[in-house]
C-alpha cells in the first residue's frame, strides 16, 4: 500500500528544492483568500510568496523576510468529484490513460491537503450506484482513495455521468468543500450550468479537465476504438481530410465555452494532457486563484 | 442454355459467401494493429462533416460490394460451363447410300433423273457417304463411298450430263466398262446387286446401309448371281435395296417388289421420271426412319460469351472505381 501516493510525492519532489511546491502549497493554503482574514501566523519568506503578504514590521523586528500566512478555516474538506467510468479508461492525447492522469492530479491536491492536515473524501461513480467515502485525513486514506479512483475507472466500468454526479453532490454534500471535479473532454457547458451555479453557492470549484486524444489525429495506421460503445471508427480522416479542421473549430469551441462558464462562476480550471502536465498545470491553476483569478 | 459444371458455379458462390462472411467477421473483430482507445468520439461523429463522410463512404463501399457481386456471379456462372444444347442424332447421318444404276438402254431417262435427284441431295448431306455403281454386263464403280460432296455432286451432274452424250466432246460415258464381251448377257442386275452389295466398305461397322436401284428388272442372259442369291445377299449384310422401276406392271416389276420388300426396302413404279425427286426424297426419310433405335444424343456448345463478357465489364468497372476512391 501506499504506492500511488509514494508515486505522486516523488513527482511532487522534484519541485522541493525549487519555488513550485512552495507555491503549491502557498496556492493551497489560499483556495479560501478572500473569504476571512483570519490571522493565523508568520513564517519564513519562500520563493513564490505573495510580496503583498509580506510582514515588513516583523520582519524588521526579526531580520528575515516573515510573511503572514492567513487561512480562512484552518481545516477544510477536498471532495475529489470522479465521474470516472470507462470513459477515463481511454487515451490522453499523450498517449497515456486517462485514469493515470487524473490519479496524479488528484494526488498532488490531495497531498497537499493530507499536508495541511484538511480532510480528502470522493464522491464517485454515476447516479444509480453512487460511492462516498468518509472524509478522512491522511495519507493511508488518500492512498484507499485513489486506489479506489483506479478501481472505477476500469474497461469496463459502467459508463461515468457528470451532470448526474453533480447533481448528486450538490444534493447531498453539505458544508463548505473545496470541490475537485475531475472531468474530461465530454463536458459540454450548455448541459453542466445549472448544476454548476448550484455548487458554486456552497463550495469551492476546482476543475481538471483530463484530455481526451483527438480521434482524427491518432497516429498514421492505427484505429480508433470507442471505449463507450466499444466500436472501431472508420478511419474517415484519411479519406477527408478537412474533418480534422472541423473537429478542431468544434473542439475549440466547446472547450471555449466551458472555460468562459467555469470563468463566470469563480471555478478555476486546468487541463491536463499527460502527467507531466499535472504540476505545473496545477501551480498555474493555484496562481490564478490566488490572484483573484 | 444449360450449366454443365453447375456444381463449380455453386462452389464459387459459396466461396465467395464463405470468404465475404469471414471478412466481415474479421473486419468487425478488428484487424490487428495498433488500436486506440478513444472516449467521447461523439464530439467527432456527430459533426456533420464526419455524418457526410461516412455516407460517402457507405455509398461507396455499397457500389463496390454491388459491383463485386457482379463480378462474381457471372464468374459463377461462366464456371458452370453454361452450354446451348441441342439434341442431335448423328446416327441418322452416319449412313451410306449406294447408287446402283442399270445403264442399259431402257433406263437412260430413268438414271438421268435419280442421278441428278441425289446430286441436288448431296448438296443438304452432312455426314453420309454416297457411292455410284453403274452395271450392265458387269458393273463398276464409278466413284467409292464418300462424303466429299463436291466430288459427289461433280460426279453426278456429270454423268446425268453423259446420258445425253455417252462420251463425246470428253464428256463421261456412263456405259464406259459395263460392257465385256466375254459375259454372255446384258443387264446382269443380281450380279449388279451383288457388285452394289459387295462395294460397301467397313462391314463390322453398324451403319444403315442401302442400295438404290434403278432398274427395270428385264435380264438377258445368265449371271453369277440368281435373283434370289443377290438379295439374299444383300439382305444377310442388312442393305435395304430400293428399286425405281421405270418399267411397266408385270413379272419382272413383281419379282422386285417381292425382292426388294425382303430386304426391307421396297420397289417404286415410275411413270414419270420427273416423280424420282419425290421418290428418293421419300427414299431419305424411310432410311431416316430406320435410324434412331439409340438414344438421341445431346449435343452442347458451351456459350460463355454473355458471362465472360458481363464479367470482364463488371470487373473493369470494379477496378476502375477502387482505384478511383483508393485512399
Amino acid at each position: 500500500m501506499g504506492a500511488l501516493v509514494k508515486e505522486i510525492k516523488a513527482r511532487l519532489s522534484i519541485h522541493v528544492r525549487r519555488r513550485s511546491l512552495a507555491l503549491l502549497e502557498g496556492g493551497y493554503a489560499s483556495i479560501h483568500k478572500g473569504r476571512s482574514m483570519d490571522f493565523d501566523d508568520l513564517r519564513e519568506y519562500t520563493a513564490g510568496d505573495d510580496v503583498r503578504d509580506i510582514d515588513w514590521k516583523a520582519t524588521a523586528r526579526h531580520g528575515s523576510t516573515l510573511i503572514k500566512r492567513y487561512v480562512a478555516e484552518r481545516h477544510f474538506g477536498l471532495v475529489i468529484v470522479l465521474p470516472g467510468g470507462r470513459e477515463m479508461s481511454a487515451t490522453t492525447p499523450a498517449g497515456e490513460r486517462k485514469v493515470d492522469v487524473a490519479v496524479t492530479a488528484a494526488g498532488a491536491l490531495g497531498w497537499l491537503a493530507v499536508r495541511h492536515g484538511d480532510e480528502v473524501s470522493m464522491v464517485s461513480g454515476a447516479p444509480g450506484q453512487i460511492h462516498a467515502t468518509r472524509s478522512r485525513a491522511g495519507e493511508a486514506h488518500l492512498e484507499s482513495l485513489l486506489q479506489e479512483m483506479h478501481a472505477r475507472c476500469h474497461d469496463d466500468s459502467e459508463p461515468g455521468d457528470l451532470v448526474g454526479l453533480l447533481g448528486h453532490v450538490a444534493r447531498h454534500v453539505t458544508g463548505r468543500k473545496i470541490l475537485l471535479v475531475i472531468a474530461d473532454d465530454g463536458a459540454v457547458a450548455r448541459d453542466l450550468e445549472p448544476v454548476l451555479r448550484e455548487l458554486r453557492v456552497r463550495h469551492e470549484l476546482l476543475w481538471v479537465s483530463v484530455g481526451d486524444i483527438d480521434p482524427t489525429a491518432v497516429p498514421a495506421g492505427a484505429q480508433v476504438r470507442d471505449v463507450t460503445s466499444d466500436h472501431l471508427l472508420p478511419a474517415l480522416v484519411e479519406i477527408s481530410p478537412e474533418l480534422g479542421r472541423s473537429f478542431a473549430e468544434a473542439e475549440t469551441a466547446r472547450r471555449e465555452e466551458l472555460a468562459t462558464l467555469l470563468r463566470r462562476l469563480g471555478a478555476s480550471a486546468a487541463r491536463l494532457e499527460s502527467r507531466d502536465d499535472v504540476v505545473p498545470a496545477l501551480i498555474r491553476l493555484l496562481e490564478r486563484r490566488r490572484r483573484g483569478r | 442454355m444449360d450449366l454443365r459444371w453447375w456444381w463449380l458455379g455453386l462452389a464459387l458462390v459459396l466461396a465467395a459467401a464463405v470468404t465475404a462472411v469471414l471478412a466481415w467477421r474479421r473486419a468487425r473483430q478488428g484487424r490487428s494493429g495498433e488500436v486506440v482507445r478513444a472516449a467521447h468520439t461523439g464530439r467527432l461523429t456527430r459533426l456533420a462533416a464526419y455524418q457526410n463522410a461516412l455516407s460517402r463512404l457507405r455509398l461507396q463501399l455499397a457500389a463496390l460490394a454491388v459491383l463485386l457481386t457482379l463480378v462474381v456471379l457471372p464468374a459463377a456462372w461462366a464456371a458452370s460451363r453454361p452450354a446451348d444444347s441441342e439434341l442431335s442424332s448423328p446416327e441418322r447421318r452416319n449412313r451410306d447410300i449406294m447408287l446402283c444404276l442399270d445403264v442399259s438402254g431402257s433406263m437412260f431417262v430413268t438414271d438421268q433423273a435419280i442421278l441428278r435427284s441425289f446430286a441436288n441431295l448431296a448438296t443438304g448431306f452432312e455426314g453420309e457417304r454416297i457411292g455410284l455403281v453403274l452395271f450392265d454386263a458387269q458393273a463398276v464403280t464409278a466413284f467409292p463411298l464418300t462424303d466429299d460432296y463436291d466430288l459427289v455432286r461433280t460426279q453426278l451432274e456429270e454423268y446425268a450430263d453423259g446420258f445425253a452424250t455417252f462420251g463425246a466432246d470428253g464428256s463421261r460415258d456412263p456405259q464406259a466398262g459395263t460392257w465385256n464381251p466375254s459375259i454372255q448377257g446384258t443387264s446382269l442386275i443380281p450380279d449388279g446387286v451383288a457388285s452394289c452389295t459387295q462395294a460397301f466398305d467397313h462391314p463390322e461397322e453398324e451403319r444403315p446401309r442401302a442400295i438404290v436401284l434403278g432398274t427395270d428388272n428385264l435380264v438377258a442372259g445368265e449371271g453369277v448371281y440368281t435373283h434370289e442369291e443377290a438379295f439374299g445377299l444383300a439382305q444377310e449384310q442388312g442393305v435395304r435395296v430400293y428399286a425405281l422401276d421405270p418399267g411397266f406392271s408385270g413379272r419382272p416389276h413383281e419379282q422386285l417388289s417381292t425382292l426388294t420388300e425382303q430386304t426391307g426396302g421396297r420397289t417404286y413404279q415410275l411413270e414419270d421420271p420427273e416423280a424420282v425427286t419425290q421418290i428418293t426424297e421419300e427414299i431419305q426419310r424411310l432410311e431416316a426412319a430406320r435410324l434412331p433405335e439409340r438414344e438421341p444424343a445431346l449435343l452442347r456448345v458451351d456459350a460463355p460469351r454473355w458471362p465472360m463478357l458481363a464479367l470482364a465489364v463488371a470487373l473493369l468497372a470494379y477496378l476502375g472505381l477502387a482505384w478511383r476512391w483508393r485512399r
